[in-house]
C-alpha cells in the first residue's frame, strides 16, 4: 500500500501545478521559459506512536497546558482509568487500572524510563513541560516493549524536530499558591539554513515550591525544587533520519516531617489524633527527611528506508539515575544520605519494519537491556537493596493486517534475563529458629564486637525466560462506532526489594523481608473498547479483565520483628494469583454550540484469588465531570470557562490486617478553570486559571500513603502563561 | 542494505562493550551508625540532699551500680527482675553501642533538641525522675542520658519498667517540658520515633528488704 500511495502522492502535485498553471497563463502559447519546475513534494506517513489495536487515550497538548507545572502522576489523571498513588504533598506515580510502579512502564521519547521505580514513594523522573503529547495505552504491551507493561504503558512525546531553519519556541510560566511555587519552562527549536534537513532544540524547565498546605494547615518539609533541560538535534535526509537527544532532571523534595515514624504505636497515637500536633508555618528551606535524585538519558536514534517497503531503526539508550535519600540523623551524619544508589543502563533497540505486498506490516526487532545498580560507600547505614548487574534480551515479530472494516495485529516475543546481585549488612541476630532468607549465597556470622550481631553477605543469582504473546483487533463497525479488543501477555521480573529485603522500611512502621527464590509475573489482559462518535455524543468505554500469575506484593505475616527501637510487624513479600477487573468510562457530550459536558469514570475490583483476600492500594471507584463553556470574546480565541465536580467514593474492599487504618471516607472536590488564546501575528500568548479544591475541602484520599498522619491539599490556585513564537 | 546494517551494529555493540562500565562493584562492609547494638542503663545509689528549691546529689562511696545489659534487640536477658529500694535515690545513666561496639550516648546529648527520654510503666506516685543533663553552657537540656530516679513507694510485685529515648520531629521538643517525663501518651503528644524502647522488670521493695 505505501509504495503506491507515495507515487500517488508525488505526482499529485505535479498534476495540480500543471492545471493551475494552465489556468493562469492567458495566452494559449506556452513558452519554456515560463514553465516552473515545481519542487517534488514527498509525504510521509508518520508511524503514530501508538497501534490502533490496542486501546489508549491521548492527551493533546490543550490538554497539556491544562495542567502545566503539575508533576508527570498528577498530568495523567486526566485520563480516565488512570489514578495517582502518592505519598504526602511532594510525590505522585501513575496507576493505570489498579497498577503502578514497576508494573506501568513508562517511555521517555522511546527510551524506557529505568529508575528506581520499585519504590512506591519515588517518583517518574520525567519533566512533564518536555511533551508535547502523552499517551497511555491500556493493555498487556509486552510484545513491543518488553517487560513491565503489566497495566499498560505511557509514553511521552517531545515535540518533532523542526527542518527548516526559522528558530520557535515556547516559554510556559505557572504560579500556584499552594506551596507558592513558580515553574518555568523555555523551548527553542529551529534549523540551520545552509543544512537543510537539520533541526535542533534545547529545553529547560526550573520549578520551586514551598510547604503546601492542607485545608487546615501547612505541611511540615514540603518543598520541591526541580531543575531540567534538554538538547535535541536531528538530521532528515530523503531515505534517512538521526536523531541525538539528551535530557537532565534534578530534583530535591522533602518529605513531610509528619509522617516520620517509628512502630506501630506512633502509628495508631497519629491515626487516633487525626491531624498533626505540631505546627508548622510556610518555609522554601528543605531540611531531612528528603530525597535527591538526578536522572540523565542519552539517546542516539537512527531510521533508514530501504528499498521493497523496509526500514529499519536503531536505538540507543543511555540512562544514569542517581538517587540519595536522607532521613533524621543523630551526630553529624544527616548530611549524609541513607541510601545512595547509582543505576547505569545501556538500551538497544532495534526494528525492521517491513511492507508485504498484501498489505501487511511485518515487524521484526530485538531489545537489549544492561543494568548495573551500585550502591555508593559512605553513608553509614545498611543497604536496602544489593549491587547488581542484570541483562535483559527480547526478540519479537508482530504482524499487522490493516483494512477497510477490520484491522488485525498479532505479536510474539521472547524474553531471557539475568540477575546478578550482591550486597552487604548488619543485622541483629535472627530469633532462634526461625529463617528468613530461603537462598543466600553465603551467610557469614562475624563478630563485630557487639552480640546479637551479625555480618551478612547477601544475594545471588537468577534468571528469568519468559514467552509472551498479544492479539488485537479494530472493528469499524460503520462510521460512528468502533470496536478495539485485545489480548495480551505481559511479564516482569521480580525486582531487587522483593527479592533482598531485610530490614526496618523506614517511615512504614514495618519490617519488610523479601523472597530471593520468587519467579516473574506473568499478566494476562484482555480489554475491550467501544467507542462512539457522532453528532453532540462522544464516548469511549474500556472494559477489562486481568489474570496476573505470581504476582508479588508485602502481606502480614501477623509475626513480629523485636528490635532495640521497639517492636514492628512483620511483612514479607509473597507471590499469589491476582485478578484485575474493571472498566473506564469517558464520555463528552455537546448541548448546544458552546455549551458541553464532559465525564470520566473508572472502577477496579481487584483480589488476591489464593489467599482469597483484597489486594492493598487499588483505586475506589470515581467519577469526575465537569461543563464547559466556549466563549466568543472579540480579540480573543478559544476562550473558555469550566466547572468541574469529582467524586471519590470509600473504599470497602481493603484488608485490615495489612492497613492501619480503615479507609477515609467518600468526598466531593469542585474546581474551576478559565482559559483564553490571544493571536499576535503568528505567535500565541494563552493563558489560563485555575482553582484545584475550590471549597477547600479537608479531605483524606486513600491512595496517599501518609493519609494516616496528614490530609491531602487545600484549594490551589494557578496561574498559566504560555507564548508561542 | 545488509553490509549497512551490520556495519552500524557492529559499531555500536563495540562501542557498549567498550564504554560500560562492567560490573556491580564488590558490596563494602559499611558500619551502619544509626543502628545501636547494645545499651545498659545503669543504677548507682546517690543521696539525695534538699537545697533551698532543688536537690543535690552526693555520690556514696561504698554504693554498687546495678546494670542492664540490653541486646540488640533491646531485650534484657531472660528473668531479669531488678530491686531498687523505697527511699533511696539512684542515679540513672544510659549506655549505648553501635555495631561497631563503640559508645555513641553522647550522640544524643549532642542533638539535644530533638531526643527526650521517658520513663514509663510505675504505677502512680512510685517513682520521681528527673533530667540530669546539661549542655556545654551549664543550661539543663532534658535528655535523659542521665537522671536521678526517687522510689517513693515499694510495689507489692514487680512492674515492666520501659526506658524510650525518642527522637523528636523537628519543633517539638519546644512543647515538652522535664515534668512530661512519664507522660503515657508521648506518641500522641511528642511526634518522632523513637531510638530506644528498653523494657525490663523493675521491682521497688521496702527498706526492710524482702525475700522472694
Amino acid at each position: 500500500m505505501p509504495g503506491r500511495l507515495f507515487k500517488i502522492i508525488t505526482i499529485v502535485p505535479f498534476f495540480y501545478g500543471g492545471l493551475l498553471f494552465a489556468q493562469q497563463v492567458p495566452s494559449d502559447t506556452l513558452k519554456l521559459e515560463d514553465t516552473v519546475k515545481l519542487e517534488e513534494v514527498r509525504i510521509k506517513a508518520k508511524a503514530s506512536a501508538v497501534s490502533r489495536n490496542s486501546v489508549s487515550s491521548t492527551l493533546s497538548q490543550q490538554q497539556l497546558d491544562m495542567s502545566r507545572g503539575a508533576a508527570l502522576g498528577d498530568v495523567l489523571k486526566a485520563v480516565s482509568g488512570v489514578n495517582v498513588l502518592k505519598t504526602g504533598a511532594t510525590i505522585s506515580k501513575p496507576v493505570v487500572h489498579g497498577l503502578h510502579s514497576n508494573r506501568v512502564l513508562i517511555l521517555n521519547n522511546g527510551v524506557r524510563l529505568e529508575g528506581q521505580a520499585w519504590g512506591a514513594e519515588h517518583a517518574p523522573e520525567i519533566d512533564p513541560f518536555i511533551a508535547k503529547r502523552m499517551h497511555v495505552v491500556k493493555g498487556a504491551e509486552s510484545v513491543r516493549y518488553g517487560a513491565e507493561a503489566i497495566g499498560g504503558l505511557i509514553l511521552v512525546e517531545p515535540p518533532e524536530l523542526p527542518e527548516g531553519p526559522e528558530v520557535r519556541g515556547e516559554l510556559y510560566a505557572t504560579a500556584a499558591s499552594n506551596g507558592r511555587s513558580l515553574a518555568t519552562s523555555a523551548m527553542l527549536n529551529g534549523g540551520v539554513s545552509v543544512w537543510k534537513g537539520f533541526g535542533w532544540r534545547v529545553q529547560g524547565t526550573f520549578r520551586k515550591a514551598g510547604n503546601a498546605r492542607s485545608a487546615d494547615y501547612f505541611l511540615g518539609n514540603t518543598g520541591l525544587g526541580e531543575l531540567n533541560y534538554s538538547a535535541a538535534m536531528g538530521y532528515k535526509t530523503a531515505h534517512s533520519a538521526y536523531e541525538a537527544y539528551y535530557s537532565q532532571f534534578s530534583t530535591t523534595l522533602g518529605i513531610v516531617y509528619s509522617a516520620h515514624v517509628g512502630t506501630r504505636e506512633d502509628i495508631d497515637a497519629r491515626i487516633a489524633a487525626g491531624r498533626p500536633q505540631e505546627n508548622y508555618g510556610f518555609t522554601y528551606d528543605i531540611t531531612a527527611p528528603r530525597q535527591r535524585i538526578n536522572h540523565q538519558l542519552l539517546k542516539l536514534k537512527a531510521h533508514y528506508d530501504f528499498k521493497d517497503h523496509q526500514s529499519m531503526t536503531v536505538v540507543y539508550g543511555l540512562q544514569q539515575n542517581h538517587r540519595k535519600e536522607f532521613d533524621f540523623r543523630r551526630g553529624d551524619r544527616e548530611a549524609l544520605p541513607i541510601t545512595d544508589l547509582v543505576l547505569n543502563t545501556h538500551t538497544l533497540d532495534l526494528d525492521l519494519e517491513k511492507t508485504l505486498p498484501s498489505g501487511a506490516k511485518r515487524t521484526y526487532g530485538f531489545n537489549g537491556l544492561l543494568q548495573v545498580n551500585n550502591n555508593v560507600p559512605g553513608t553509614l547505614a545498611n543497604t536496602f537493596i544489593p549491587n547488581y548487574d542484570s541483562f535483559t534480551g527480547g526478540v519479537f515479530a508482530i504482524q499487522k493486517w490493516p483494512g477497510k472494516v477490520f484491522d488485525f495485529e498479532a505479536g510474539l516475543r521472547y524474553d531471557f534475563k539475568t540477575f546478578d546481585a550482591a550486597g552487604f549488612r548488619f543485622l541483629t541476630d535472627q530469633p532462634e529458629g526461625a529463617s528468613d532468607q530461603s537462598a543466600t549465597d553465603s551467610n557469614q556470622s562475624g563478630d563485630s564486637g557487639a552480640a546479637g550481631v551479625s555480618e551478612e553477605y547477601y544475594g545471588g543469582q537468577s534468571q528469568f525466560h519468559n514467552i509472551t504473546g498479544s492479539a488485537g483487533a479494530l472493528w469499524r463497525l460503520n462510521q460512528s462506532w468502533h470496536l478495539t479488543s485485545n489480548i495480551g501477555v505481559a511479564w516482569r521480573a521480580p525486582t531487587a526489594n522483593e527479592l533482598f529485603s531485610n530490614g526496618l522500611h523506614h517511615g512504614a512502621g514495618l519490617y519488610e523481608i523479601g523472597d530471593p527464590s520468587m519467579k516473574s509475573e506473568q499478566g494476562y489482559k484482555w480489554i475491550n473498547a467501544i467507542k462512539h462518535f457522532s453528532g453532540p455524543l462522544t464516548f469511549e468505554l474500556d472494559v477489562y479483565a486481568q489474570l496476573i500469575r505470581h504476582y508479588i506484593y508485602s502481606q502480614p505475616d501477623l509475626s513480629y520483628r523485636q528490635t532495640v527501637r521497639g517492636t514492628y510487624p512483620v511483612f514479607r513479600y509473597r507471590q499469589t494469583n491476582a485478578s484485575f477487573v474493571g472498566a473506564d468510562l469517558s464520555a463528552s457530550y455537546r448541548f448546544l454550540p458552546r455549551l458541553s459536558y464532559q465525564v470520566n469514570a473508572a472502577i477496579v475490583r481487584a483480589r488476591d484469588i489464593q489467599n482469597d483476600r483484597y489486594l492493598p492500594y487499588i483505586p475506589a471507584d470515581r467519577v469526575d465531570h465537569s461543563i464547559k463553556l466556549e466563549l466568543d470574546v472579540k480579540g480573543l480565541q478559544e476562550s473558555y470557562i469550566q466547572f468541574g465536580h469529582g467524586l471519590v467514593a470509600r473504599q470497602h474492599r481493603y484488608d485490615p490486617a495489612s492497613d492501619f487504618a480503615a479507609p477515609p471516607p467518600a468526598y466531593h472536590l469542585f474546581n474551576f478553570i478559565a482559559g483564553t488564546r490571544y493571536a499576535i501575528g503568528s505567535r500565541q500568548l494563552g493563558a489560563n486559571i485555575g482553582v484545584e479544591n475550590l471549597f477547600n475541602k479537608s479531605y483524606k484520599e486513600y491512595m496517599n500513603r501518609y493519609r494516616y498522619y496528614i490530609h491531602d491539599m487545600g484549594r490551589n490556585i494557578t496561574l498559566r502563561l504560555n507564548y508561542t513564537f | 542494505m545488509n553490509k549497512l546494517r551490520n556495519y552500524t551494529l557492529t559499531v555500536l555493540v563495540a562501542v557498549i562493550a567498550l564504554t560500560f562500565n562492567a560490573c556491580k562493584k564488590d558490596p563494602v562492609a559499611e558500619v551502619p551508625e544509626e543502628e545501636i547494638s547494645k545499651a545498659e542503663l545503669t543504677f548507682l545509689e546517690v543521696e539525695r540532699e534538699a537545697h533551698d528549691d532543688h536537690f543535690h546529689y552526693n555520690p556514696i562511696a561504698t554504693a554498687t551500680p546495678l546494670t542492664i545489659t540490653f541486646d540488640a534487640q533491646g531485650l534484657a536477658p531472660v528473668g531479669t527482675h531488678a530491686h531498687l529500694t523505697e527511699g533511696k535515690t539512684y542515679k540513672l545513666t544510659l549506655k549505648s553501642y553501635d555495631f561497631a561496639g563503640r559508645e555513641m550516648q553522647q550522640e544524643f546529648l549532642d542533638k539535644h533538641d530533638i531526643h527526650q527520654a521517658f520513663i514509663l510503666g510505675a504505677p502512680a506516685d512510685v517513682m520521681t525522675y528527673v533530667y540530669a543533663d546539661r549542655d556545654k553552657d551549664n543550661k539543663k537540656v532534658n535528655v535523659g542520658v542521665t537522671g536521678y530516679l526517687t522510689v517513693d513507694e515499694h510495689t507489692e510485685t514487680g512492674f515492666t519498667f520501659r526506658y524510650v529515648l525518642r527522637h523528636l520531629n523537628p519543633g517539638v521538643k519546644a512543647g515538652i517540658t522535664a515534668a512530661n517525663w512519664n507522660d503515657a501518651s508521648f506518641a500522641t503528644k511528642f511526634a518522632g520515633a523513637n531510638d530506644l524502647d528498653l523494657k525490663f522488670e523493675l521491682h521497688p521493695v521496702g527498706a526492710a528488704g524482702h525475700a522472694h
